[in-house]
């Protein structure tokens, strides 16, 4: 059989896992990565994600997983420093999508996987999520994209997840009160720029924290 | 009379007193259909004093399935007066009004209780029971129900008026700009509008023995047994309840606000959504100065953008502090409040602008 194997986006939250839980289940097997926003948010979105990958993981009787922890908080910070703030989740999702296909490559993934749902925040809009990829050339796959938010939450306590994505945690301290929820990739290209995004993923990717979850 | 009610007496919430200030209520329900024939049947066998009934429509035959106070021989008949004659079966002592007529800006004016239960079917009625009951400073106890799912909201407008409090147009939009979904479109169970109308008469009766009316809007979805309640909000462009919220209350907030201005460092703690960490926030909309903050080196900086600040007050040992320029103080570990206020005093002190 094909090795299907892709790049499984994973935050603390409730989504992220049960999109994670329905692609095991069709035997893609998942390299995690967590975009670790501190110090915006603190060490317990972290933790709550090695709670997670294991709960999946018994769930769904796997061994061991491999997590890559990047240091986004870093990077999220040079864009709000430079960059019109309206625009930083889109410019966040952008960078947590390049530092992904490139991980795609290392760990030769087809393809990348996240728990986006349509329209539930400010950067999963139709009109975000094509500005967001817009330079991705594999697919990003979205399980639970047209999820109503109860039936995903029915899932994770199913699975068991739902306990922990919701034990405390601080939320991203960057998000913007009024962010954009449309937007042209010409004009977030040109935002971009004001940052040195490729410098900034390479940098982040060669200091990634990888760790192994049983 | 006591003994008819003996059950409901006994109830402590309820008791002698609250019976008869049921017997002295007056409630108005709008629509004989599914909500209103249940509801109405249940503040009748309660012992409510008096009922307004309203319908235009007559009894068709796909009715009976929910509209639990007709039967078969009633098909074609008025639902108002056809209501009236059950009811007066069920509990000779209520007396019972019965309009066989639409609800529309005229007869409205015809409804003289403070209460209003709205069983209605269409946006558009819903829209004139909203604006009088603002109008007139009166109770509208709304209820809906499409396929399994139902919710009910009660809107206060003797405190939607004075307090921050929505009103149903708050919550649902323009009456005049909604799809109307119901049960032509999505169906009906009439296990779903039992409930719901239990819960309207429920609210009536809690609120004529003086309990305060509830502020969340309800939704149930029955074939999944769920239940849930759902906080709302004043909507501060709504046309339906603002401008006469601000007529009657423009003169206490003009006050109120003065008072603040003098005090721009009045801020108040309390814990973030997902229960993790505390914050304050300043109850004016006075900003932070984070160019001073950096520049006076009082604090740790970990973190400086033109938005928000990281930093630490290591002699209070605080853990670290996010700062926003826009007022919110965000203490990542500290839970002692009275040294974060202490902390949170001194910030707003001296770099309030």
């Amino acid at each position: 059989m094909q090795i299907k194997k892709a790049v499984m986006l994973i935050s603390g939250g409730i989504d992220s896992p049960v999109a994670a839980d329905i692609l095991l289940k069709k035997e893609v097997e998942l390299i995690y990565v967590h975009f670790d926003n501190r110090p915006l948010t603190d060490e317990r979105p972290l933790d709550k994600v090695r709670m997670l990958i294991k709960k999946i993981n018994a769930e769904n009787h796997k061994k061991q997983s491999k997590l890559y922890v990047i240091d986004h908080g870093k990077n999220q910070i040079e864009a709000m420093k430079k960059t019109e703030r309206r625009y930083l989740c889109i410019l966040c999702r952008r960078m947590m999508f390049k530092t992904a296909e490139k991980i795609a490559e290392i760990e030769k993934c087809q393809a990348i996987a996240t728990g986006e749902n349509l329209g539930q925040v400010a950067s999963q809009t139709m009109s975000n999520m094509k500005t967001i990829t817009e330079s991705i050339k594999i697919p990003v796959i979205r399980p639970i994209l047209c999820n109503d938010k109860q039936e995903t939450i029915d899932i994770a306590k199913t699975i068991g997840t739902y306990e922990i994505s919701i034990m405390p945690g601080i939320c991203c301290a960057a998000v913007p009160k009024s962010p954009a929820t449309k937007s042209k990739a010409i004009i977030i290209i040109e935002e971009e720029k004001k940052i040195n995004v490729n410098e900034l993923i390479e940098q982040a990717i060669k200091e990634a924290k990888i760790e192994y979850i049983d | 009379m006591t003994e008819k009610y003996q059950s409901q007496i006994q109830f402590e919430k309820i008791g002698k007193e609250g019976q008869e200030k049921i017997r002295n209520a007056t409630v108005a329900i709008i629509g004989m259909g599914a909500l209103g024939t249940r509801c109405a049947e249940l503040l009748c066998r309660a012992g409510i004093g008096r009922l307004q009934l309203f319908d235009k429509d007559i009894i068709e035959k796909s009715n009976l399935q929910r509209q639990t106070l007709y039967t078969e021989k009633d098909i074609g008949a008025a639902k108002a007066t056809t209501a009236k004659k059950k009811l007066e079966e069920i509990n000779k002592d209520v007396k019972i009004e019965a309009r066989n007529q639409r609800i529309d800006e005229d007869n409205i004016k015809g409804i003289n209780t403070n209460i209003i239960i709205d069983g209605t079917d269409n946006m558009e009625t819903r829209g004139i029971l909203n604006q009088h009951c603002i109008n007139t400073k009166k109770i509208l106890i709304s209820g809906a129900v499409a396929g399994s799912i139902g919710t009910i909201y009660t809107t206060d407008c003797r405190a939607c008026l004075k307090t921050e409090r929505p009103c149903l147009q708050c919550v649902f939009g323009r009456f005049d700009k909604h799809p109307d979904k119901n049960c032509e479109t999505e169906g009906i169970l009439n296990t779903t509008a039992t409930i719901i109308a239990a819960m309207q008469a429920n609210e009536a009766i809690r609120i004529i023995v003086g309990e305060p009316a509830e502020e969340e809007l309800i939704r149930i979805d029955i074939w999944k047994n769920n239940f849930e309640k759902i906080k709302v909000k004043k909507n501060p462009k709504c046309s339906g309840c603002v401008t006469e919220y601000k007529k009657s209350s423009g003169e206490k907030m003009k006050e109120q606000n003065t008072k603040e201005k003098n005090n721009p460092t009045k801020f108040e703690i309390k814990l973030c959504k997902t229960k993790a960490a505390f914050s304050t926030k300043l109850k004016t909309n006075t900003k932070l100065n984070l160019k001073k903050i950096v520049e006076e080196k009082e604090y740790k900086v970990i973190t400086d953008t033109p938005v928000l600040l990281v930093i630490e007050d290591e002699k209070e040992e605080s853990g670290e502090i996010i700062v926003y320029e826009y007022g919110e103080l965000l203490f990542k570990t500290l839970k002692d409040t009275e040294k974060l206020k202490k902390i949170a005093e001194k910030i707003y002190h001296n770099y309030a602008k």
